[in-house]
């Protein structure tokens, strides 16, 4: 069915999906640092 | 046109919704042809319906059309009861969100996209959630953003969260809100710390900001592109958010009644035992529980009955939602205040269905209900009678005297009268409506379970 988008939703959801990329690659490098941390530290 | 047009289905140019001689029909119009076919040659839709997803249809031509323009007519499978976001506990909202943004993932592997989320598209069949419209997919077009994102927010996640959040009685908002809860109102409503959680913050509350932002600048968006990889992400973003809700369903005294009520073991035992036998004698289609609680007495029905399990307290039918779904029994539990049950709403007071109108059943069962009614919502013994006599042939009634634990606790501290309550009351009251086919003393209890037939108009 027709919905109004929005303009504020367009804007967000592409401003968005930056954030949420930006949030998955701290993410990804927390657990790469933890990994390295955790072999160095031998466990 | 032949054929009537259902009052709830207008919106959509692609199609809408109609009744001939009683059978539900969907008609698919001309301008949705590009996208109906491709759905077609696709086999997407067959694929959901293979999987419970979609309801599932049967596709009759053209010449079933209601108005010219029909490029094709559908026959959907019946939904048994149409049941609506705003009686929905926190779980199945949660479940209606999944299955919504699964879809939504599933279309844009195969090449479509939802083109809107509404949580009116969703119902619930066996104790699962299924989409109902066929006609909510279009094409995808690289490049274009979401335009159902803000229709998702408001319609699913904004209600999850203040119900998770802040209480789960916000859940009623819904009622007033008929596209969802305003995102600058769930925002304001939130807690700070939720500004701390990612999913909250970005999808609620920077959202909203957003929104305010742009609400007059409507023309300057057109043309900005979100690629699909940036698209999927934000799908699977939200459904960690929704995944990360959750809503303990304890701490009200009605979700632990089933293990606290004041019977004794023999007596409970002999009220499910009654119960069951007269269930069993009536054999019914459709049963009502009303004031169901977690559902112990919803569970006394026939195999093949398809039950509607309605309370008021938002931790009991939470459990008994959870209940069902494990055991996929075909029970739909629902949360209203009984007392305020759901009226007639939308357009023309006619898009969505009032409680009444979507009945009646063959048979409503009201254990230790009628008591609330009278004593805690002020309605009348009479008016309470007349009340159900439209909503049923048959009803199983637990009449709880004056003197039961319950009544007292009920009306403790009352200083002024309350409506007349006694079982000649409540006798002369329902005889006026309904005939007593049998009456059965709940052992040791003081309650009288009634089996009642709805008189013949005029008598």
């Amino acid at each position: 069915m027709y919905i109004d988008p929005g303009a504020g939703s367009v804007a967000f959801q592409i401003l968005g999906a930056s954030v949420i990329a930006a949030l998955s690659m701290i993410s990804r490098v927390r657990v790469a640092v933890r990994g390295l941390f955790d072999r160095f530290r031998g466990k | 046109m032949t054929g009537v047009a259902d009052p709830g289905s207008f919106r959509d140019p692609a199609g809408f919704v109609f009744r001939r001689d009683g059978v539900l029909y969907r008609q698919v119009n001309e301008s949705y042809a590009p996208t109906f076919d491709r759905l077609e040659k696709t086999g997407f839709l067959g694929k959901l319906q293979g999987e419970g997803l979609l309801v599932g249809h049967e596709q009759l031509g053209a010449e079933h059309g209601s108005t010219a323009d029909a490029l094709t007519v559908l026959r959907p499978d019946v939904v048994p009861f149409i049941s609506y976001p705003y009686e929905w506990c926190f779980g199945e909202l949660r479940d209606a969100a999944l299955l919504t943004l699964e879809l939504q993932r599933r279309a844009l592997d195969a090449g479509f996209i939802l083109r809107d989320a509404s949580a009116y598209n969703v119902q619930f069949i066996g104790g699962y959630p299924v989409f109902i419209d066929s006609l909510s997919f279009g094409i995808y077009n690289e490049g274009q953003p979401w335009q159902a994102y803000g229709q998702f927010c408001e319609h699913f996640l904004a209600p999850l969260v203040l119900m998770a959040e802040h209480d789960p009685r916000l859940a009623a908002m819904q009622r007033s809100f008929s596209d969802g809860i305003p995102l600058e109102i769930a925002s304001r409503l939130l807690g700070m710390k939720t500004w701390l959680r990612p999913g909250l913050m970005l999808h609620i509350h920077a959202h909203a900001k957003s929104r305010k932002r742009f609400e007059h600048e409507a023309g300057k968006q057109r043309g900005r592109t979100l690629s699909l990889a940036a698209l999927r992400r934000l799908t699977d973003h939200l459904r960690q958010t929704v995944e990360g809700l959750r809503l303990d369903p304890a701490g009200t005294p009605w979700a632990n009644y089933e293990t606290e009520h004041n019977y004794s073991p023999d007596a409970a035992a002999e009220k499910r035992e009654a119960v069951h036998d007269m269930l069993e004698r009536l054999k019914p289609g459709t049963m009502w529980d009303l004031g169901a609680n977690t559902g112990v007495f919803s569970a006394a029905a026939p195999d093949g009955t398809r039950v509607i399990a309605i309370d008021g307290d938002h931790a009991a039918v939470e459990r008994h939602y959870q209940r069902v779904r494990q055991q996929s029994r075909s029970v739909l539990p629902l949360l209203m205040d009984l007392s305020n049950p759901s009226p007639a709403r939308g357009w023309a007071h006619a898009e969505r269905k009032s409680l009444a109108e979507r009945g009646p059943a063959d048979v409503v069962l009201a254990l230790a209900l009628i008591h609330h009614l009278v004593l805690g919502g002020g309605v009348p013994l009479s008016s309470v009678a007349k009340w159900l006599s439209g909503l049923t042939r048959f009803a199983i009634i637990e009449f709880v005297p004056p003197d039961d634990e319950q009544v007292l606790r009920l009306t403790a501290g009352r200083t002024e009268a309350t409506h007349p309550y006694s079982k000649p009351d409540f006798q002369r009251a329902f005889e006026e409506y309904f005939s007593v086919l049998e009456t059965r003393a709940v052992k040791s209890t003081g309650r009288v379970l009634y089996l009642l037939e709805k008189r013949p108009a005029g008598n």
